[in-house]
């Protein structure tokens, strides 16, 4: 992953969404130990405390958890928080912006979904 | 334990008041930005802090003591700017020697492999280097040195874009390895906030914000949009900065501690809400208050095109 | 990281090792000022003559007085220049406080007015080498300094003396200056100023400050006179020093 520096995601937030995304494509399993705060600031080029910020998102969720001197560790079900934080958060959100901008638009509740379908369709074949 | 503290610092050189109250501190091992326009009082104070130059009055503390003419201060403290003195006799390999015995931490084989790296002639003399090679050669002398408390004043006055970047990651590889207190100060901010733990905005002589990094990406807010609405929306806020567009809609950077009821509310009456980068924020932090907002205000506002 | 605690004698050491490497120019200047002296010595110090029929006897003598003014004045040159703001901020470039600065600047003037008065007494030798040589003359007669070492030793320590002591006029002369450029005018304004009124007033100075040092027969009471005042002036210059910054 490059960093996107201009862009207008805190660090921390893409530093904790990129080991969401690592968790969840199996690189890092659970009780793994994930990386260290140090490893992730010179993997990326950026402050530890911001790297440990993202690390500590994580905790707080339930998705890493701490053992004391070793470091942050994969939950078990680290993989089905991600998922239902994505589906309930993420996803929830964008719908909302979606819909935000279709009203800018004068467009319909219809036209809207027919535009999701057909995105849809076009995703899956 | 605290690596600097200041209390009601105040400096003045003949007539003009370069430090005015400034109080903040700053924990060990943390890299620190100091922010701030020309002449805001950044090189000032980091001297002050280096036991170059003398308080007028006030506290100011390296590690507990009052660092002018401290030798204990000194000897944990190396100060880098862009006008940085060394015997014209000595070749550059003879000043990293020099370093070698002054700096109890200093890693020479470090100093040498960076040396190496930015392509040194070991035989050359400080003073023919051009600009970009003299800063480059004095960074090297900052990190090689190791101090607990290392201050760059401008480090990167005249070096590429390349070699820039190199730096930032030789900073930050060699800070991971050994944590140490850094001060920066610059006026890249953009290009370096990601080191970046904390920042302090300095603003005619006293401190405007000192904050963390991430907090300061997120410490203000932008909205677009029609200038009643935007303007009955500022009422009771922390107006940071204002700018007229055209159509009647406007831009105004606000502090930000909305809730995420007004943030809808915002959406709804077609206000465009956005994220107001670090670098843009300190330069509508650090307006004058006595001159107008912006150089715009400078022309004659009948000569708009 | 670790916080260090260091002695100032150990950085005083450091400071003076890095000082004799660092300016090397005091030596160059050292070796200019003193061939030149040596070139304006070949015109000899004083000479007397006497014809009568038959002979002529005409004696000139060649001392390297002069030499050994030039390098007074080059041990006040010297210590003034120290002073200044560029070799300061060389100072302030390693580890360094107002104390171990200036205690290592002393010690680093003393060791080069060692060498400085060697040379010079050294450059009589010379002198009289080089009027053996290159000047037209029948007898050449080496009077004093060439079998004894007593007298040599006793003229090479007041040499010494005097140049430390012109080392330290110049160094407290240098420091008065930064602490305003204005001083730079003023101080010798004053100095000039306040001799002329003291002559008018029937008190000379410089001849009280000759006489004072320099007609001192004994060499116990010159030495303890020389470096009491070196004393003085340094211990001023310290003073002085203390208030001021590094850089602006």
């Amino acid at each position: 992953m490059i960093l996107d520096t201009d862009g207008l995601k805190p660090i921390y937030i893409q530093i904790a969404e990129w080991l969401e995304s690592e968790i969840l494509h199996g690189n890092f399993q659970a009780d793994e130990k994930v990386y260290s705060q140090y490893k992730l600031a010179d993997l990326y080029n950026i402050n530890p405390a911001t790297a440990a910020k993202g690390l500590t998102k994580l905790a707080e969720e339930g998705i890493l958890y701490d053992k004391r001197g070793l470091g942050k560790f994969v939950s078990t079900n680290a993989k089905q928080i991600i998922v239902d934080k994505r589906k309930n958060q993420t996803l929830r959100n964008l719908v909302n912006d979606l819909v935000t901008e279709a009203g800018r638009l004068e467009l319909s509740e219809e036209d809207t979904i027919k535009l999701v379908r057909d995105a849809w369709k076009g995703e899956q074949g | 334990m605290k690596a600097i503290k200041c209390k009601d610092l105040n400096k003045r050189f003949y007539r003009k008041n370069a430090l005015n109250d400034l109080s903040f501190s700053i924990e060990e091992n943390k890299i620190v930005g100091v922010i701030g326009r020309n002449g805001a009082g950044k090189t000032t104070l980091l001297k002050i802090i280096a036991g170059l130059l003398k308080e007028k009055s006030g506290i100011v503390e390296v590690y507990g003591r009052r660092p002018f003419n401290n030798l204990f201060v000194s000897a944990n403290t190396i100060y880098i700017d862009d006008a940085m003195n060394f015997p014209a006799a000595l070749t550059l390999k003879e000043i990293l020697e020099e370093g070698k015995r002054f700096y109890h931490q200093w890693d020479h084989d470090l100093a040498l492999r960076l040396f190496d790296y930015f392509g040194f002639d070991p035989k050359q003399l400080h003073n023919e280097l051009s600009k970009g090679k003299e800063s480059t050669f004095n960074m090297i002398v900052g990190l090689a040195s190791r101090s607990p408390l290392t201050i760059f004043d401008e480090p990167t006055t005249g070096m590429d874009a390349a070699v820039r970047k190199d730096f930032y990651r030789a900073l930050l590889k060699d800070y991971l390895a050994h944590p140490r207190t850094i001060l920066l100060s610059t006026h890249h901010l953009e290009e370096m906030e990601d080191l970046l733990e904390e920042v302090l905005v300095i603003h005619e002589g006293a401190s405007r914000l000192h904050t963390s990094m991430d907090d300061l990406k997120e410490y203000g807010v932008g909205l677009t949009g029609k200038k009643n609405v935007v303007d009955s929306l500022l009422i009771e806020k922390e107006i940071i900065w204002i700018k007229e567009q055209a159509f009647d809609s406007c831009y105004a950077v606000i502090k930000n501690d909305f809730t995420d009821q007004e943030y809808r509310r915002m959406q709804e009456a077609g206000i465009q809400v956005s994220p107001v980068k670090a670098n843009d924020l300190c330069i509508y932090l650090t307006e004058s208050e006595h001159g107008k907002g912006s150089v715009d205000d400078v022309f004659d506002r009948s000569a708009d095109v | 990281m670790s916080l260090i605690e260091v002695q100032t004698s150990e950085v005083v050491k450091k400071q003076i090792g890095y000082k004799w490497k660092a300016y090397t120019g005091v030596f160059t200047s050292l070796v200019v000022i003193q061939i030149l002296g040596l070139l304006f010595s070949l015109n000899g110090s004083g000479s007397m003559g006497s014809g009568r029929t038959g002979y002529d006897v005409n004696i000139t003598y060649y001392t390297a007085d002069i030499v050994v003014g030039f390098t007074i004045f080059w041990g006040f040159l010297t210590a003034f220049l120290l002073t200044t703001k560029a070799y300061r901020e060389d100072d302030f470039a390693f580890v360094t406080n107002r104390k171990t600065s200036t205690l290592s600047t002393i010690a680093f003037l003393f060791m080069i007015c060692v060498i400085g008065a060697l040379t010079a007494l050294l450059s009589s030798f010379a002198l009289k080498l080089l009027a053996y040589f290159m000047l037209p003359g029948e007898e050449i007669l080496l009077t004093q300094g060439v079998g004894d070492v007593g007298p040599w030793l006793i003229g090479m320590l007041a040499t010494f003396l005097i140049v430390f002591l012109f080392s330290s006029l110049g160094y407290l002369a240098g420091m008065i200056v930064q602490l305003n450029k204005m001083l730079v005018i003023i101080l010798p304004v004053v100095v000039v100023g306040l001799m002329i009124l003291l002559y008018r007033s029937g008190f000379q100075v410089q001849v009280y400050f000759f006489e004072f040092f320099f007609e001192e027969s004994n060499a116990w009471l010159f030495t303890l006179k020389t470096l009491a005042a070196t004393t003085i002036f340094y211990a001023l210059a310290v003073l002085v020093s203390n208030r001021l910054e590094v850089k602006q």
